[in-house]
């Protein structure tokens, strides 16, 4: 019988760091960051990687204790994405469907798929189903599956993750995030957020150029 | 801003991975709990309300393949149709009729309440009666034969029923009496079971495409539509997308062939020379599997190589249009591929030569070494449910297997002549004629002449519709029974498996039947009980409990999830190669055929009796098998079922010697082909996926997609005819002309026209026939209702012509001539 093709290590190393960098995506945007958070963030590893692609924190923001930055930056999260007038939405339904509300057909969308691969939502979770720090979540968990997949040769089960990742990304992600990002760049007074907001847009349009 | 190239994509994730591990428990920060684990499925929400839908597993009906279904209700309604994902068959799709089974629930033109006929036969004036009224008055009629000892004078014509539908119905039919009880399967493919029958056993067989490295597809429509359309079509679609190779041989451009490696056009019926040639370069080649032909087949390997040297390409290509180099490339490409499978369906099998094309088809896989083989052609693996039975001697007319000489083997009997058969009246007529879900005015060829039997009181004094829609012979009957759809239904399934390990299915009520409409097997347990048949079961529910019960597999289970898989089974290959238990005082060995059967089960009286006439000659000696000797051992081998068949792949069929046909796999020209004068033409039918099967045609999402079935005509036939795309055209036959429109393209052989089946209705309902209903409401997209047109019934042109073995209706044999209308 003819093999199937064998994915190499190649493909199981960029399966794993686009998990990292959906995970990493899921903790900026869920909520505030905490201090455990930003003291990660600020560890070398993590910092001298994002310099080398072009993100220079500045001095203030080396310098200042994990607390006190955890404070503001919960401030700018707050002023950006929960209350008014600035207040952007970090539900996909309002940036896509056709009434832009709440709880709207893309939320029950993203639920259904989200619960159909046999994932729940956490009781403690207090926002709504298609947070956009969410969906950065699921890719995480879908691209972690396949990740272990393609370790085990497990061709088929790789493949299919590929193609939930595609779908979702299509249906759910590729037609709104980078104009969310765009407009956290526009909105914000936060060289983080800002650089955040950057970071993800780069990738989210590398994503799709790799998916097509 | 710098694009992300993959030097600095690196560089982020590994940032990101790096930033998760500095958190320490990072998982507390997320919202999502649980690993992924894909298909699951099951869950659904309004888009409206957005309140989370119950979810309810169920079995398809709206096709043969019987998928599993899950259905979604918000309140009472049903909303939503899917696949189910646990399922091991169609693995959680399903096609479009699945989806549109809606439409069926809730279809203004359904029956809801028992009618009788109050006007002429056929004048469509009917009153509404009370089930009581409706089942004194057939409780009479029965109890009028039976008293008289007349029980066969009831029969019962049903279409596709299978499991515990059709077990219930055979348990009143035996404790009242008849065993005039007539089928469907002549119309579609008795053919190719008959030929399976006579060559390897037991029919139905599973193409294992998932594991195969090459596929062969004689006359297959199979992406639109087959016995296991989803099952076998996404299992293909895996497999081509890992480089295997599909060749497809039709006489038209299906969207199979369309979509295969290679569409090889062939001339109608010739399928069999095709697979005979290949077998010629196979064996001349000495690429043929010496071992499988020497054990297990029943001729040498000499007497296969003298037999096919008769069919060179050189011929074949004379015979089919089909280049000889074209079909030594596929033989020996397809002998190299270990394992390849062959396809077939109606393209080659509804022929009068379709039972040979058939038995070459499944030789040539034979001698490839394919035969129950993981990749190969197997026996279908099937649940085997354990049912209450009622056991009882019947009587019957015969009427059901065609008039004599009709068929050397019809198996699967002849239920396209049962109507002919009633006509003549020398095997004498049914009293009661009672149809249930079965359509005879538009499922067998010659309507007209279908139509007229039908009508004619003389010919049936009392005509019984149970349908769930007011179909081309409800119209015509003089009791109507609203039997439910198939979405509020109690039925277990025994659909066979690609995934070769057993499923049993369970169809439950995804809501409670609508109006009055009731499930035609709880009917006929009242009728056993209004006529004091004591059945065992009080109601469909109790039946599927006891045999539930019976099998060992939960009721509860299947409730819960639809269908059942022994988690612990593995995919069943090779059966035949197991050693067979042949114990038993009844026990005898036929030392002509090698085997060992108990004829006990057989009609033979004596011990004497049975070894006096041997197991070939010895009526239903099949039922008696028990196991092939094959040098010392005795093996399962290919059990025989329906005819006295050895254990062994029968090349060459004794059987078939016996009625003075080949033995071995043949070409049988087509006579009528033979005699065509100039301009005649080969009408063929074909179905499309949205309108598959006889019953669809008023679900209105799928008539939306097709509702028009212009003729295809080749551009040279067309040239010679004077017919341009749009025309409208006649197409006659010996027994009816239809009118439809032209379409001229390249997607057909010259020297035929192409007609789909199933549209084209003259009942049913508005989306099916075009004619609203004037009693009940219409459907609320009447009014946005954009297209006009039905379609054409081919039916009304083709003859009720049976393959002279199996007694298969010869669906693609017709000839025609095609004018300007």
């Amino acid at each position: 019988m003819k093999k199937v093709k064998k994915y190499g290590n190649d493909a199981i190393k960029t399966a794993q760091l686009r998990s990292g960098i959906y995970g990493f995506l899921a903790i900026i945007y869920l909520k505030e960051l905490s201090a455990e958070s930003i003291k990660s963030f600020k560890k070398p590893e993590v910092l001298n990687n994002l310099k080398g692609m072009g993100f220079n924190p500045d001095k203030k923001f080396l310098n200042t204790g994990e607390n006190v930055l955890s404070g503001q930056l919960a401030a700018e999260y707050n002023r950006l994405f929960i209350i008014p007038p600035v207040h952007i939405s970090m539900y996909a339904s309002v940036w896509l469907d056709k009434d832009k509300i709440l709880w709207g057909e893309t939320t029950s969308g993203i639920k259904k798929i989200i619960e159909s691969v046999g994932l729940s939502y956490k009781d403690n979770w207090d926002g709504l189903p298609d947070h956009i720090g969410v969906l950065f979540e699921f890719m995480k968990k879908l691209v972690e599956k396949e990740t272990s997949a393609l370790a085990t040769g497990d061709n088929k089960t790789a493949s299919s993750c590929a193609e939930y990742e595609k779908r979702f990304l299509n249906e759910y992600m590729f037609n709104w995030v980078r104009k969310f990002c765009e407009t956290v760049k526009k909105e914000t007074k936060s060289p983080f957020y800002r650089e955040m907001a950057g970071l993800t847009e780069r990738f989210i349009e590398f994503e799709e150029k790799e998916v097509e | 801003m710098a694009k992300l190239n993959r030097r600095s994509f690196v560089k982020l994730g590994a940032a990101g991975i790096a930033f998760l591990a500095g958190i320490g428990r990072a998982d507390k920060l997320f919202a999502l709990d649980d690993e992924v684990k894909l298909g699951l499925g099951g869950k659904d929400y309004s888009p409206i309300t957005q309140d989370k839908r119950k979810s309810i597993p169920s079995t398809c009906w709206q096709c043969p393949s019987r998928d599993a279904l899950t259905c979604y209700t918000e309140g009472e309604r049903l909303v939503k149709i899917e696949g189910n994902v646990e399922s091991n068959r169609n693995r959680g799709k399903i096609c479009s009729k699945g989806q549109s089974g809606v439409n069926q629930v809730y279809n203004p033109d359904r029956l809801l309440y028992p009618l009788k006929r109050i006007g002429k036969r056929g004048d469509g004036q009917y009153k509404r009666i009370t089930w009581d009224e409706a089942l004194n008055e057939l409780t009479a009629a029965l109890k009028k034969l039976k008293d008289a000892g007349t029980p066969e004078k009831f029969m019962l014509h049903h279409g596709r029923v299978d499991g515990s539908d059709e077990k219930i119905i055979n348990n009143f039919l035996t404790g009242y009496g008849t065993g005039t009880v007539g089928n469907n399967t002549s119309t579609g493919e008795s053919g190719k079971w008959t030929a399976q029958e006579l060559t390897w056993g037991k029919y139905y067989d599973v193409n294992d495409t998932e594991n195969t490295n090459m596929i062969l597809n004689f006359g297959s429509n199979f992406f639109e539509d087959h016995t296991s359309h989803i099952q076998l079509a996404q299992r293909t679609v895996e497999a081509m997308s890992r480089g295997v190779k599909l060749y497809t041989f039709d006489v038209r451009l299906s969207n199979t062939a369309a979509r295969s490696t290679e569409w090889i056009p062939v001339k109608p019926g010739t399928d069999g020379a095709i697979a005979l040639a290949m077998c010629n370069v196979i064996l001349d080649n000495n690429l043929q599997d010496d071992g499988f032909i020497k054990t297990w087949t029943n001729v040498t390997l000499e007497q296969l190589k003298k037999h096919m040297s008769q069919y060179t390409p050189k011929w074949a290509e004379q015979i089919s249009g089909v280049p000889a180099n074209k079909i030594k490339e596929l033989a020996i490409a397809f002998a190299k591929a270990k394992p390849g499978t062959i396809v077939s369906y109606r393209g080659a099998v509804a022929h009068y030569n379709g039972v040979q094309n058939e038995r070459a088809i499944k030789t040539l896989d034979a001698i490839c070494g394919n035969i129950d083989v993981k990749g190969g052609t197997n026996h279908a693996v099937m649940p085997e449910w354990k049912f209450p039975e009622i056991n009882g001697r019947v009587k019957q007319l015969d009427i059901l297997d065609g008039f004599k000489g009709t068929a050397a083997f019809p198996t699967h009997n002849v239920n396209n002549q049962v109507l002919k058969m009633i006509k003549s009246g020398k095997a004498g007529r049914p009293a009661i004629y009672m149809t249930y879900l079965y359509n005879p005015a538009y499922v067998n060829g010659e309507c007209a002449e279908n139509i007229e039997i039908l009508k004619d009181e003389k010919l049936i004094p009392y005509l019984v519709a149970v349908d769930f829609a007011m179909t081309e012979t409800a119209v015509l009957a003089d009791l109507i029974l609203p039997d439910v759809t198939y979405l509020e239904r109690w039925s277990l399934e025994d659909t066979m498996s690609y995934a070769m390990i057993p499923e049993f299915s369970l169809r439950q009520p995804i809501i409670k039947p609508l109006g009055e409409a009731r499930q035609f097997q709880d009917v006929t347990i009242e009728l056993s009980k209004r006529l004091g048949i004591n059945l065992g079961y009080d109601s469909t529910l109790d039946f599927i409990k006891q045999s539930c019960a019976m099998t060992k597999v939960s009721f509860e289970y299947l409730k819960e999830h639809g269908i059942y898989a022994d988690p612990s089974a593995k995919p069943l290959y090779k059966g035949y190669a197991k050693q067979a238990n042949y114990g038993g005082e009844t026990v005898i060995y036929d030392a002509g055929t090698g085997v060992y059967w108990d004829w006990k089960k057989s009609d033979a009286k004596t011990a004497e009796e049975a070894a006096a006439s041997g197991y070939t000659d010895t009526k239903n000696a099949y039922k008696g098998y028990k196991g092939q000797k094959i040098g010392g051992l005795v093996y399962r081998g290919f059990a025989p079922d329906r005819v006295n068949k050895s254990g062994k792949f029968e090349i060459y069929s004794g059987l078939l010697k016996a009625r003075n046909f080949e033995p071995m796999p043949s070409y049988m020209p087509i006579p009528e082909h033979k005699k065509m004068k100039d301009k005649e033409l080969v009408l063929t039918t074909y179905k499309v996926n949205v309108q598959a099967t006889p019953e669809i045609q008023n679900c209105k999402w799928l008539s939306e997609i097709y509702h028009d079935n212009p003729a295809w005509i080749n551009p040279v036939t067309a040239g010679d005819l004077g017919i341009k795309t749009g025309q409208k055209i006649k197409i006659k036959s010996g027994v009816d002309e239809i009118l439809t429109t032209a379409k001229v393209t390249n997607g057909v052989v010259p020297g035929i026209v192409a007609v789909s089946q199933y549209v084209g209705h003259w009942a049913y309902g508005e989306f099916a026939s075009g004619k609203k209903s004037t009693v009940f409401v219409a459907d609320v997209d009447s009014n946005t209702k954009w297209w006009k047109e039905t379609g054409v019934h081919p039916n009304w042109v083709v003859p009720n012509s049976p393959d002279p073995i199996a007694g298969q209706q010869r669906s693609m044999d017709t000839v025609v001539t095609v004018t300007k209308a």
